[in-house]
């Protein structure tokens, strides 16, 4: 009875001691932390990221692979990456140790997208009331891809849409002509050139 | 019911009467693993050492410690002689903290972080006299409840974006599962039904993911719960009184 209970507590305790023990055999992953500098920006936006805060307690990494989410890949512990196009993009950083293990973490990238640029001419270029002009914001551009919208503010209290339009004043004066172009990205950006209108019977009060 | 105890104490009355009642007592240094939030803790440290190697960042806020060392306390008693029965209650605890304050570009960013684990093991245990008196082997089984109490507060002060940062805020998480342990104590007897000694055991608390109501404990973000493993091996001192029935 006494060697039975002594080798039930013996085996009880061999049991328990090696249960939680287990984990302390196993291999321990690499953790894998990073830092980014900057996380968001207007493009064309390079940006630093640094790999090295990541640590292996029972080894050492041997590997660093980025994922910069805009289909191009890195390696290495610091690297530079310079984003084109606006979008949020996820870096991903995989770490892999000496054993073989990995450990991997995300974050995301924000990258704005560059205005437009918008441009307008007018011809005559010194015109007289009830003249027609021509105002052209053809010259515009942006660096996301096609202008959609031009949006024109004639300073009288008219307004127009389209690329090239025309507008005709009925009073002398200087009219601000302000064009917003929009581009696919959906962003925008303004101009204001100030008209001189000669002749006609009085300056234009709006 | 009254039936059902009278019975209970009919039967182990011939057990009891004549067997020694032993109360023991006694304070622990545990060692534990806690694997899930030593990598926290460790996340915090790179953190930290990275921000204070910035250029513009000033101050020092000192490195968390690993938890690994706690304290504990434990109450038991048995019946019997030779091999005895009886109850068994052991609080444990374990804490790291850290604190201090960082300057940028004239701007303060205190920082605060506090962990603290605390064990409450109640469990039936067994006891056996190897050398009567002298040199005891046990175990126990039990269920045991855990806190972890949490408060964070943790800026940043750099234009560098690390995807970890402790999620700030006070909260208490909680945990609950069964507990086994092995132990064995060596008395030295001082005075009559009086006697110290010292024990060692390996207890076996592996509690799962701790939740604060519904939300479960994920400090380092990576959607995967810290478990609450409080594992290990635990030594201390004991002071036993032993009376007659």
């Amino acid at each position: 009875m006494r060697w039975k209970s002594l080798a039930l507590i013996g085996a009880v305790s061999l049991a328990l001691f090696l249960t939680g023990c287990m984990d302390k055999f196993q291999m321990k992953p690499p953790e894998a932390l990073f830092a980014l500098r900057p996380a968001e920006g207007t493009a064309p936006l390079t940006v630093t990221c640094d790999g090295s805060l990541s640590f292996d307690e029972d080894g050492k990494i041997v590997e660093y692979i980025w994922d910069f989410g805009d289909g191009s890949r890195g390696l290495g512990p610091i690297v530079s990456h310079t984003y084109e196009t606006g979008g949020t993009y996820r870096v991903v950083l995989e770490v892999f140790d000496d054993q073989g293990l990995s450990d991997r973490r995300e974050t995301q990238v924000r990258v704005d997208f560059p205005p437009p640029v918008p441009r307008f001419s007018y011809t005559p270029w010194r015109p007289g009331t009830g003249e027609p002009i021509r105002f052209d914001a053809t010259a515009s551009e942006s660096p996301n891809g096609d202008i959609v919208e031009y949006r024109w503010s004639f300073g009288d209290g008219e307004w127009d849409t389209g690329a090239v339009v025309e507008h005709r004043y009925w009073y002398g004066g200087g009219y601000p002509v302000t064009l917003t172009v929009i581009d696919a990205a959906g962003q925008q950006a303004t101009l204001t050139q100030v008209v001189e209108i000669q002749g006609g019977p009085g300056c234009y009060t709006p | 019911m009254v039936k059902k105890t009278a019975l209970v104490v009919l039967l182990l009355s011939p057990w009891v009467l004549g067997a020694t009642l032993t109360v023991d007592s006694g304070a622990h240094l545990s060692l534990v693993s806690l694997t899930d939030l030593n990598e926290f803790v460790s996340l915090v440290n790179q953190t930290i050492v990275f921000v204070e190697s910035q250029p513009n960042v000033e101050g020092a806020v000192p490195p968390l410690a690993l938890l690994r060392n706690g304290v504990g306390l434990a109450l038991g008693e048995v019946v019997g002689d030779g091999i005895a029965f009886g109850a068994r209650a052991a609080l444990g605890s374990w804490e790291s903290a850290t604190e201090g304050t960082w300057t940028s570009e004239g701007v303060e960013y205190p920082v605060s972080l506090s962990l603290r684990v605390e064990l409450l093991a109640v469990e039936g245990q067994l006891r056996f006299a190897v050398v009567p008196g002298l040199l005891s082997l046990g175990m126990a089984v039990g269920w045991g409840m855990a806190n972890l109490d949490y408060s964070c507060s943790f800026a940043l002060p750099t234009d560098w974006a690390i995807p970890f940062q402790p999620p700030p805020g006070k909260t208490v998480f909680r945990a609950a599962g069964p507990v086994g342990e092995v132990s064995a104590q060596v008395s030295l007897p001082v005075a009559s039904g009086l006697s110290f000694g010292v024990e060692a055991g390996f207890r076996l608390a592996d509690l799962g993911v701790p939740k604060a109501g519904d939300t479960p404990l994920d400090l380092d973000g990576d959607s995967e719960g810290e478990k609450l493993e409080l594992t290990g091996l635990w030594l201390g001192i004991c002071v036993k009184l032993a009376f007659a029935l």
